[in-house]
């Protein structure tokens, strides 16, 4: 049976690591290299890279080389992502070392991505994300700016293509501390089949035990790793001090 | 030492080279045939589907080469999919054959299709363990959909360690000159390290 | 909040898992301390030394602060192995003057080489700020430079055997006694750095000080060697505590008698622990923070040891906690006027930080409770600063 996992969020931004609240007013959050070396240490089961230039820029490719440079020293899963549009971004992604290909935006249109993904690489190593946002008491995709994709359709479709993982961002809880929406998170895992990492709020150690009580066993830290002084041995000692069943 | 890294297109040999060089080594990457010349001990990453993987070793020339190689004093490191290419028929993506060296098959875990990603706990044999540095119980990721099963009577004792995952998984297997992980060491932080410190000084009998 | 049965060391105590019986599992480590063949262990240190014995220009670096624990592993090393160390000491701008006269007397006695290292203390300045507030831990600088200084220096004098002293199994669970322990990367990220590297915090500065021109060299004395470059310089960092039966009361009456070394009035603990920390001037601040955050202090700290070595028990150690504990330092002052900001800012950065379940606070409540011991040599930090 798998551990539950506790993996790092790391945002990539011209070859430094940043990280904000609801996807703004990013701050430093140190070097992506030493920092990812540093969260293996303390014992991350995976870790997980988005390259946020590739939003702002359309055509551009992600950051192959500060991957590579992080995949030097990394004994850890990666997962990477960010601007990841065709299959040949994807090869390189995978051999700049990462393990899992992450990809969101580039779907939203057109979906026939994943299906070149899986068929090369195993759907063990596609995770499709999805962001997120409370609008009006109901939940919508954070990119879907004229709310046209309904959700549940949208989730049971890319699942039946095949991909092993989805990551579900929360982007109106990130930097907030307030814990995941664990209604709403209870109501996905009905719908989702595949396995499942949830991110977005998660400030104390309440809030992860909470998660893993509702059923989820997967989740991305950001805030609480980088703005705060929880260090993920503390945060697994006191895990497994109440009996989860997490990896020290 | 010449240490050897197979290269068969997607498998995902910079993690694994950079796992034994930061072990103090210098690895080379094998592309074709002529690369195996000389060469002392071999890791064969493995990310990818079988069919495909499978045929891409052959077009290189080196899946007789690799076969040839086994039952030497030459010692072999397989890894998930470079695992599962030593058994002796595989069913991902079609059916194709492997190195036949432990007799099983290696089919889906279940039906829907499930994947195994993640840390499991891994049931090691005592001695080997002891060995290795590690706990009889240690944990290591996997990331996989296929498993050995059916492994024949005589190829059974060579399984050293187990996980469980809906089914049983063999997971470490040493039989001969070869070393097989389902698990990716090279993913494994400090007990995959010390798995892998152990292969490069590993001399089978 | 749960307390342990056995020491009083609660669970908000960085690596405590609590049995059934809800003992701690520094408490449990213990009794192995007690089982170990310590005289095997000591064979093993001989074997390890046979190898560096003459071969290098030093036989080992001895990392040393001048305190209770680095002054009795040189003691050992020079006359109970005769070895030939080169002493190196991370000097983090806050040494007070009896620990420094401790410093020349047992450097000067032992007859050793001896550097010491201070890194710029305008760096040190925003280092401190910027883990108050990202981690409510003002000590980055200390924390890594004790660690990497001598890392760096035994790579570049090409001394391959560095000897650290106290084990961590004393007092937290990161390792337990039957682990040798090493200074590598995974030492440095989990239990020194607070999971940020000198890299990182050259990042962080940048950003929070855009004006001061900051260069990447500023931070080069924090900067840990990557697993490849401690792999290529064989660099063997060992803890003569893996070794050796650590004996923290044992050892000081030693260093006392053999060297003449003399403990200090320090803030925050009883004042018959004069051999703790008595050499930084912002060990008050330090521990008053730590009894912030996660609801004990040094006090609890100094009388768990003492229970798990029968010397204490453990209803005397719940009152001393009470008395000491959670008293406001008087070098919260100076630490103020260094950093620049107000007491009021202070207690905000740090109740960000508190560590549950331990609860919230009442700053107001606090702010009068103030200790009444003030550090003899109080003056002179004054001075300095």
């Amino acid at each position: 049976m798998n551990l539950l996992r506790i993996i790092p969020s790391l945002l990539l931004s011209n070859k430094k690591l940043v990280k904000g609240t609801m996807f703004k007013n990013h701050k430093s959050a140190g070097n992506p290299i030493t920092t990812t070396l540093a969260f293996e240490n303390q014992g991350a089961d995976e870790i997980s890279i988005i390259d946020i230039d590739c939003y702002k820029k359309k055509d551009l490719e992600p950051d192959y080389n500060t991957l590579k440079e992080i995949a030097k020293f990394s004994t850890t899963p990666i997962t990477f992502g960010g601007g990841v549009k065709n299959l040949t971004i994807a090869k390189k992604v995978i051999r700049a070392g990462a393990e899992k290909i992450y990809i969101n935006r580039s779907i939203l249109k057109n979906k026939e991505i994943i299906n070149d993904l899986v068929k090369y690489f195993g759907g063990q190593a596609v995770v499709v994300g999805i962001n997120l946002f409370k609008e009006n008491n109901k939940y919508k995709i954070y990119e879907d700016i004229e709310n046209k994709i309904n959700l549940e359709k949208y989730i049971l479709q890319i699942q039946e293509m095949g991909i092993g993982e989805i990551k579900i961002m929360f982007v109106d809880r990130e930097g907030k501390k307030i814990g995941l929406d664990l209604e709403y998170c209870k109501y996905l895992n009905k719908i989702i089949n595949v396995s499942c990492v949830f991110e977005g709020g998660i400030g104390s150690l309440d809030h992860l035990e909470n998660a893993f009580d509702e059923g989820i066993k997967a989740i991305s830290l950001g805030t609480m790793l980088i703005f705060c002084d929880y260090n993920i041995v503390k945060i697994k000692s006191h895990l497994l001090n109440r009996g989860y069943n997490i990896r020290l | 030492m010449k240490i050897g890294i197979i290269d068969y297109g997607a498998g995902n040999i910079n993690s694994v080279y950079n796992s034994v060089y930061n072990l103090g080594y210098d690895p080379i990457i094998i592309k074709n045939q002529k690369d195996l010349k000389n060469i002392q001990k071999i890791i064969i990453p493995g990310v990818g589907s079988a069919f495909n993987s499978i045929k891409i070793f052959k077009e290189k020339n080196l899946f007789e080469e690799i076969k040839k190689i086994i039952n030497t004093n030459i010692p072999i490191l397989g890894i998930c999919l470079g695992f599962q290419i030593f058994s002796r028929n595989l069913f991902e993506g079609g059916e194709s054959n492997g190195w036949n060296l432990i007799n099983a098959k290696v089919v889906p875990i279940d039906n829907p299709a499930i994947f195994n990603i993640g840390w499991c706990e891994v049931d090691i044999d005592k001695d080997l363990a002891i060995n290795i540095g590690i706990k009889e119980k240690t944990n290591f990721y996997f990331c996989h959909s296929y498993f050995l099963d059916n492994i024949n009577n005589q190829d059974r004792k060579f399984v050293l360690g187990y996980t469980t995952f809906k089914k049983k998984i063999p997971s470490l297997i040493i039989k001969s000159n070869f070393m097989g992980v389902q698990f990716h060491p090279e993913k494994s932080q400090s007990n995959g390290n010390k798995l892998l410190k152990y292969f490069l000084k590993w001399q089978p009998q | 909040m749960k307390i342990c049965s056995s020491c009083v060391i609660p669970e908000t105590s960085e690596t405590l898992i609590f049995d059934k019986d809800n003992k701690c599992s520094v408490c449990t480590q213990i009794k192995e301390k007690k089982v170990i063949n310590w005289k095997q262990k000591e064979e093993s240190l001989d074997l390890l030394i046979d190898q560096y014995r003459g071969k290098y220009e030093y036989d080992c670096i001895v990392p040393f602060s001048g305190g209770k624990d680095s002054t009795f592993t040189l003691w050992y090393l020079v006359t109970q192995k005769k070895l030939k160390p080169l002493v190196v000491r991370f000097d983090h701008n806050f040494y007070r003057k009896n620990h420094e006269l401790n410093v020349q007397k047992v450097v000067t006695k032992l007859g050793v080489d001896f550097i010491n290292y201070k890194t710029n203390f305008e760096i040190v300045k925003k280092t401190m700020m910027e883990s108050l507030i990202r981690r409510g831990d003002f000590c980055w600088h200390c924390h890594v430079g004790v660690s990497a200084l001598p890392i760096n220096i035994a790579i570049e004098k090409k001394v391959p055997l560095i000897f650290f002293g106290e084990p961590s199994s004393e007092y937290s669970s990161y390792n337990d006694y039957e682990e040798m322990e090493e200074m590598d990367n995974e030492r440095f990220n989990k239990v020194s750095n607070l999971g940020i590297n000198a890299e990182d915090m050259y990042e962080m500065i940048k950003e929070r000080y855009p004006e001061q021109q900051i260069n990447i060299r500023d931070l080069k004395p924090y900067m840990f060697p990557n697993p490849r470059e401690l792999v290529e310089n064989k660099i063997k960092s060992r803890f003569l505590g893996n070794y050796i039966f650590w004996d923290v009361r044992k050892q000081v009456e030693i260093i006392k008698k053999e060297l003449g070394w003399q403990g200090d009035n320090v803030e925050g603990i009883p004042q018959d622990y004069d051999y703790e920390k008595i050499e930084c001037m912002m060990q008050g601040v330090r521990d008053y923070i730590k009894f912030l955050k996660r609801g004990f202090g040094r006090t609890a700290h100094l009388t768990s040891i003492d229970i798990r070595n029968n010397r204490m028990d453990r209803d005397k150690a719940l009152d001393l906690c009470k008395m000491y504990d959670d008293k406001k330092p008087k070098s919260l002052d100076l630490f103020l006027k260094i950093i620049n900001i107000s007491e009021n800012e202070f207690y905000n950065i740090v109740q960000k930080h508190i560590v549950s379940p331990n609860e919230i606070w009442d700053k107001e409540i606090l702010k009068n409770d103030k200790s009444k011991i003030i550090p003899s040599d109080f003056d002179e930090w004054i001075k300095k600063f």
